[in-house]
């Protein structure tokens, strides 16, 4: 007998190695089985699921991700789908053409999202074209504040001649949490998370196509999917329709808090050392109150510029529907040029006299109190 | 990095095609660097910085066990090798998690004496997972300091075992004696092995993303509104009752996928959950719920301190010890110690009744109310652990107190349907143990999957970080 054979160890007898064999073949074929009955119970449901949407009047109920189309062309990106993109491409610099618009605006417009559905892109267009301006709308949704727009201004070294802010709760020198995870991250990781959601938003929209999404449908939750465009940073909403909401603005007295004051004047102390001038504006909403805003900017010394208007309406609840939104820039953009006006007299004034203009025209002040009282 | 990301999916993607050719016995060395360099990046994906500290605390307890096992058993330099690992490791977590805290507690307390000296506050990010990966090397170190263990040579191994991926951030807590003895063992690809891994990868992202996820929409939404004062005890009772399913869907949802993803990779991760809800005293529920800390702070903790050998008196102390730096472990706040002064306070009550063998021997109706009084106490706990502060914690059980009857937000209901998963789980896990029901077995086991499949297609909640990535 060869060496090798005796250290092995013994042939098991013919029996019950074919009992072992026998065995392994009967498990491996359950649990063939098993997994065979796992996909068609998965595809069954999936299948059922499907039906019972689109056969039943259930088909009424739609899903925003599987019917908004995004937009022709390439002018706009996916900015939130459930999850704010925008964040991570402007923070990041990711859309290479967004980035420049950005550096090359004279006027920055920065809020939060009531701001953002407020300022659609084509009265803004008009008007500033008409001027010879170009700007950007740098306005964050997802309870962003000052601190998130401050850090790009600065991580960009953005030197625009106005910064015109919606000042509804803007200043609390605070980064929101999501914020706080973007500023965290590093370029690899935000241009990953940015392409992951891309690729998340394409699956969402194939797979909806015809397997429904019950807790939307059930819930009928209100979806948004938002596309910002690279020219201007306007957002292009598509939402499936809600009801709309007249609402009138507060009007009640309203005390502003040394915090946020001091918050405010720290911002405007940032800008200041980028050679910017700083415009306070309010876009209205249920639980917006314009005397609060008109009582900063007085503290400030800065214009407040804030069109009254009657019969507005939310979409939501919150932010302004198209036709009210239009009204609202339109009348925005007439005392934004009448302010200008105004400013571009005085500075004239001031250069004939070689003197370097150091504070805010009397215009702004005559603005902040038209609102005061 | 989330396991609920397209990146996760891709690295794992990767590191299984690893499996498939380059580590078919699982114990091939290229397969090892492969799995190492996975978790590496997996980890440094939060803050690459971060990679450092744990390449710290891994090198310190590797040397530091090594060194410990040259030396005679009784010798005050193995006990000072001992010393600093722990220091070192228990430096870092209080650095990084309690500093803050400490430094904020002590303003406030100098504060309240009237001295208003300026203290720093420290806004530090937490490094993920730290509070696990801390507690695995120090078990390492402790288990050969009592000679229970041989130390590694093999640095790769030591370092993977403490960063092995699908554990790293959030647990199991795994003891460096169950695990780095798989690193020898072969362990072939099988169908089996894959069906099991599967089902669990499957039933935990089901648990977070459909249950955990859909029912942290109505929680995030009202639990300040009910502390605040603006729900009536019936919505109050709900949403608490809503936040204990969360919290067991989320952090059981990630301990399952964790271990399918193991078993795909060729290792076995100890179970964590054992249908908590389930548990018939304060006692047997530490035997169920996080199950690997609860061991942990035994083995570790609890018996260092004395255990039950001091008498009752000291074993009162000593679990009340345990279970209030339990708390701490969660989380430096003085919620998280209420949370744990609570369960520490119900097992010495239940220890002086003599309840916590589940009332073994008592009549059966004191047992069933004795079951009943733990999930309420647990329930009230978790109450606690959820609130910003102690304060909007007690204001959240007076609401409930209040018992002003009305109907709950129709919301609040519709997050109750979320329920239904967890409670049937733990009914199936009830006539398992009772013996009315066998095991599940496989058959039973992908049908459950298939249609878990497709609600995670059909009915996924909006994302949501696991709630247990910030401990």
């Amino acid at each position: 007998m060869p060496l090798g054979a005796t250290l092995c160890e013994p042939p098991a007898p013919p029996r019950a190695a074919a009992t072992a064999a026998r065995c392994a073949g009967s498990r491996q074929r359950r649990e063939r089985r098993s997994l065979l009955i796992g996909i068609a119970a998965c595809t069954l449901a999936l299948l059922a699921s499907g039906l019972a949407w689109k056969l039943t009047p259930l088909r009424e109920r739609r899903l925003a991700v599987a019917d908004v189309r995004p937009p022709a062309g390439h002018e706009h990106y996916l900015a939130y789908d459930g999850f704010a993109l925008d964040h991570y491409v402007l923070y990041f610099g990711l859309d290479q053409r967004a980035t420049q618009r950005l550096r090359a605006a004279d006027v920055l417009i920065l809020g939060n999202s009531r701001l953002m559905f407020a300022m659609r892109p084509d009265n803004l267009r008009a008007h500033f074209a008409g001027h010879g301006q170009s700007y950007y709308v740098l306005g964050f949704g997802h309870g962003e504040r000052d601190r998130f727009p401050r850090a790009i201004i600065e991580r960009f070294d953005l030197r625009p001649e106005w910064v015109v802010v919606n000042a509804d709760g803007f200043f609390v020198d605070e980064l929101s949490d999501f914020a706080r995870s973007v500023v965290q991250a590093f370029p690899l990781k935000a241009r990953a998370t940015y392409y992951e959601r891309c690729l998340d938003n394409a699956v969402r929209r194939a797979v909806h196509r015809c397997i429904p999404h019950w807790v939307s449908i059930a819930q009928q939750r209100r979806e948004y999917l938002i596309y910002r465009s690279r020219e201007d940073g306007t957002w292009l909403i598509e939402a499936v329709p809600g009801e709309h909401v007249g609402f009138t603005p507060q009007s009640g007295e309203q005390d502003i808090t040394p915090r946020e004051l001091a918050a405010a004047r720290q911002f405007q102390q940032t800008l200041a050392g980028h050679g910017t001038q700083l415009i306070l504006t309010c876009v209205p909403g249920p639980d917006v109150n314009p005397r609060r805003a008109a009582r900063l900017a007085a503290a400030l010394g800065v214009p407040l510029i804030y069109p009254e208007l009657d019969n507005l309406a939310t979409c939501d609840g919150s932010h302004l529907t198209p036709d009210s939104a239009t009204r609202f820039v339109s009348a925005f953009l007439r005392e934004l040029d009448a302010f200008w006006a105004s400013h571009a007299a005085w500075a004239d004034e001031v250069a004939c006299e070689s003197v370097r203009p150091e504070r805010a025209p009397r215009a702004t002040a005559a603005h902040s109190r038209r609102l005061r009282h | 990095m989330s396991f609920i990301s397209y990146t996760f999916v891709a690295l794992f993607l990767v590191v299984y095609a690893g499996r498939l050719l380059i580590g078919r016995r699982k114990t091939e060395t290229p397969y090892v660097a492969l799995l190492l360099l996975a978790s590496c990046a997996f980890y440094a994906w939060h803050v690459p910085a971060y990679l450092l500290v744990l390449l710290t605390s891994t090198v310190i307890d590797y040397f530091a066990a090594l060194w410990m096992v040259r030396l005679p058993e009784r010798s005050a330099r193995r006990r000072l090798l001992l010393a600093a690992s722990l220091v070192a490791n228990l430096g870092m977590l209080g650095f990084f998690k309690y500093a803050g805290f400490a430094t904020e507690s002590i303003g406030r307390v100098l504060g309240l004496l009237g001295l208003g000296l300026p203290v720093g506050t420290l806004d530090v990010v937490l490094p993920i997972g730290i509070s696990f990966y801390t507690f695995q090397s120090m078990s390492y170190t402790v288990d050969v300091y009592r000679g229970q263990l041989q130390p590694t040579r093999d640095f790769t191994r030591f370092l993977l075992y403490v960063c092995f991926f699908p554990q790293l951030v959030a647990g199991p807590i795994v003891r460096a004696r169950d695990f780095l003895y798989q690193f020898a063992r072969r362990r072939q690809l099988s169908l089996q092995t894959f069906n099991a891994g599967l089902y669990l990868i499957v039933r935990g992202y089901f648990l977070k993303v459909v249950c955990a996820n859909n029912i942290a929409v109505c929680v995030d939404r009202y639990w300040d509104a009910g502390w605040q004062g603006a729900l009536n005890s019936p919505a109050l009772l709900l949403l608490a009752i809503l936040f204990s399913f969360q919290i067991f869907c989320d952090f059981e949802g990630y301990s399952s996928i964790a271990r399918g993803l193991a078993n795909l990779l060729g290792f076995r991760l100890p179970l964590n959950f054992n249908n908590p809800y389930l548990a018939t005293s304060f006692k047997n529920f530490w035997q169920r719920w996080h199950i690997t800390l609860s061991q942990w702070l035994r083995d570790y903790l609890y018996l260092p301190l004395g255990g039950n050998r001091g008498g009752r008196w000291r074993t009162l102390t000593n679990l009340m010890i345990v279970m209030l730096l339990g708390g701490l472990w969660h989380g430096a706040a003085f919620h998280f110690i209420v949370w744990g002064g609570i369960h520490g306070a119900a097992l010495v009550v239940e220890r002086l009744l003599g309840l916590e063998r589940a009332g073994a021997g008592r009549p059966r109706a004191l047992r069933i109310a004795w079951a009943v009084v733990v999930q309420f106490g647990v329930l009230a706990a978790w109450i606690f652990f959820r609130s910003p502060w102690v304060s909007a914690g007690t204001a959240f059980i007076r609401g409930i107190l209040a018992c002003d009857l009305a109907a709950p937000p129709t919301e609040i209901l519709w997050a109750g349907l979320f329920l239904l998963p967890p409670l049937l789980m733990h009914l199936r896990g009830l006539a398992t143990e009772r013996g009315w029901l066998p095991k599940s077995g496989r058959v039973e086991q992908a049908l459950a999957a298939g249609v878990m499949g497709a609600a995670l297609i059909t009915c996924y909640g909006p994302d949501s970080a696991f709630i247990y990535f910030q401990f």
